[in-house]
């Protein structure tokens, strides 16, 4: 569905953010992009929509190159951004005038998913405060059925029970024909949810992994000590040591995505070379 | 041909952004009728002298080109600003449609309504107070030299047009700003070219514009044959031109 290509990227008189990147999303799949901040996780998610054009290489929606920004791709692409624009007007008359751009719009989703979310249907959206704006814009988002649904930070903003709320309605929407890419920081919002992980550091993508792998590779647990074990990656805590092991006996446990992000992004290469091998390995 | 124009869905964004701007227009047009109304009233009862044509005209020629290029600096602001040209560039309508929309609101619609706002007010001025003596009405806007500042705007509109969408904020004080240093740069080049192939003290002239030679203490002037017409061609194709740039700079425009 998205194939970049060797991409290199960088704003003007500053260092390159990436530099021939390569990355390739199928559709039925929930991705989860992970990254510090700055390292480019919003500038990825622009490349992908048209939104900021490669110096390099190319990323092509279905085949078509998306720096072009062909209608034919904005109709079946929706993007959240983590900064969002709402005009002056009420989600009722923004759908009026804005959801028959989306072919595949769907009214009474939107009206359904407003009320899941609890975002009030007559007050002017630039009024709301910012999580209801984003609320009323992921509605927006998912009610137009586009195959590809990028969202930027889509949980900054949200209360408990709005995020509880987001994380069972995206699980709900996903079919076989849709992709979905959440680019986030709070690592933990997406507990559950991607099925695919993404991890952008140091100007490429290191980790492109099915959750599925993951579990197969390694054990997530707390330990009073560690001694003995096939530990990869630990951090103290109150309880003992917060702990990833290799996976060894086949066993499952529950991916503690942050304690994961971390051990990725302080660069420790027996995790990266796990994670980078493959099962039959 | 989908993917660059679609009438149904250059209605819808016609009427997408008519309805998120109207109140912001409405309160331009009420401004710009406030000045005009002012201005008109001042010159009725201040300076005692009646609206004649010539009057008319200098004051439809001045308003028309600072307003139109002031308003028409803004019709791109939405892509100056982060979060909105998200909105806007994403929105699945072609750039021509984009386009096509903000010169229709800031070329045409300013004109006609302008036009018929200028004429308002005239014909207000103009019967409040009687001047004896006098009977001059409204101008006559379809006829020169009225249309002929129509064209001067299409230019004037096509460089504001342009740096609308270049400059992502102060639009308006920057394209003026490179506009009159682009102005002052090419008269000075073109008399710097006319002095090398004409050896006498020339008057400094625009390009394509009337030669006025000094020699022996006599001024010769110089024009071009039907130069009006090639006047009102060469800033038409200057207008086109810019218009073709501000279409391709919305193309390229990134977030």
């Amino acid at each position: 569905m998205i194939q970049i290509e060797n991409l290199s990227f960088g704003y003007r008189k500053k260092a390159l953010l990436f530099e021939g990147l390569n990355l390739s999303l199928n559709k039925g799949h929930i991705y989860g992009l992970l990254g510090k901040n700055g390292a480019g996780k919003s500038t990825l998610l622009k490349n992908m929509t048209g939104l900021a054009f490669p110096q390099k290489g190319s990323c092509l929606y279905n085949g078509v190159n998306v720096s072009s920004r062909p209608v034919s791709v904005l109709e079946d692409i929706y993007f959240i951004a983590e900064e969002l624009y709402v005009p002056s007007l009420t989600p009722v008359q923004f759908v009026a005038n804005t959801a028959g751009f989306y072919p595949k719009f769907n009214q009474s989703d939107f009206y359904h998913y407003l009320k899941l979310l609890d975002v009030d249907m007559d007050g002017k959206m630039d009024k709301q405060s910012f999580g209801q704006q984003k609320k009323a814009m992921i509605a927006f988002g998912l009610a137009t059925n586009t195959n590809l649904l990028i969202m930027d930070e889509p949980t900054n903003g949200l209360d408990i029970p709005s995020k509880v709320q987001f994380r069972k309605l995206i699980a709900s929407v996903l079919t076989d024909d849709r992709c979905m890419v959440i680019s986030t920081h709070q690592v933990r919002d997406l507990d559950s949810l991607i099925d695919t992980l993404l991890v952008l550091n140091d100007r490429e993508i290191v980790v492109n992994l099915p959750m599925d792998e993951v579990v197969d590779k390694l054990i997530f647990g707390m330990y009073p000590d560690t001694a003995g074990l096939p530990v990869v990656y630990e951090e103290e805590s109150i309880r003992g040591k917060n702990a990833i092991l290799r996976n060894t006996t086949g066993k499952f446990s529950k991916v503690d995505l942050e304690l994961l992000f971390n051990g990725i992004i302080s660069g420790n290469k027996t995790l990266l070379e796990i994670l980078k091998t493959s099962p039959n390995e | 041909m989908n993917n660059i124009f679609n009438l149904g869905r250059f209605s819808r964004l016609f009427v997408k952004h008519t309805v998120e701007n109207y109140r912001s227009y409405l309160m331009s047009l009420t401004v710009l009728m406030g000045v005009m109304i002012l201005g008109g009233s001042f010159l009725i009862y201040m300076i005692e002298a009646p609206m004649d044509k010539g009057l008319q005209t200098a004051l439809f020629s001045i308003i028309l080109l600072l307003a139109g290029t002031i308003f028409t600096s803004t019709i791109f602001a939405g892509y100056g600003d982060k979060k909105k040209a998200v909105a806007l560039l994403t929105l699945p309508a072609s750039h021509f449609e984009k386009f096509l929309v903000a010169w229709i609101y800031s070329f045409l619609l300013f004109i006609i309504l302008y036009t018929s706002g200028f004429s308002l007010v005239v014909s207000f001025a103009i019967n409040v107070k009687h001047f004896p003596g006098h009977q001059d009405g409204v101008i006559n806007f379809f006829k020169t030299p009225v249309c002929e500042m129509y064209v001067l705007y299409a230019l004037m509109h096509a460089v504001a047009f342009y740096g609308a969408i270049f400059f992502d904020k102060l639009h308006f004080i920057r394209t003026a700003f490179l506009f009159f240093i682009s102005v002052g740069l090419l008269i000075s080049v073109n008399r710097i070219l006319l002095g090398v192939f004409i050896p006498r003290p020339v008057d400094i002239t625009v390009p394509f514009g009337g030669l006025r030679i000094q020699s022996n203490q006599r001024t010769f002037e110089i024009n071009i044959s039907h130069q009006d017409y090639w006047m009102i061609t060469i800033i038409s194709v200057l207008a086109v031109i810019f218009w073709i740039a501000a279409y391709y700079r919305l193309k390229e425009k990134q977030v």
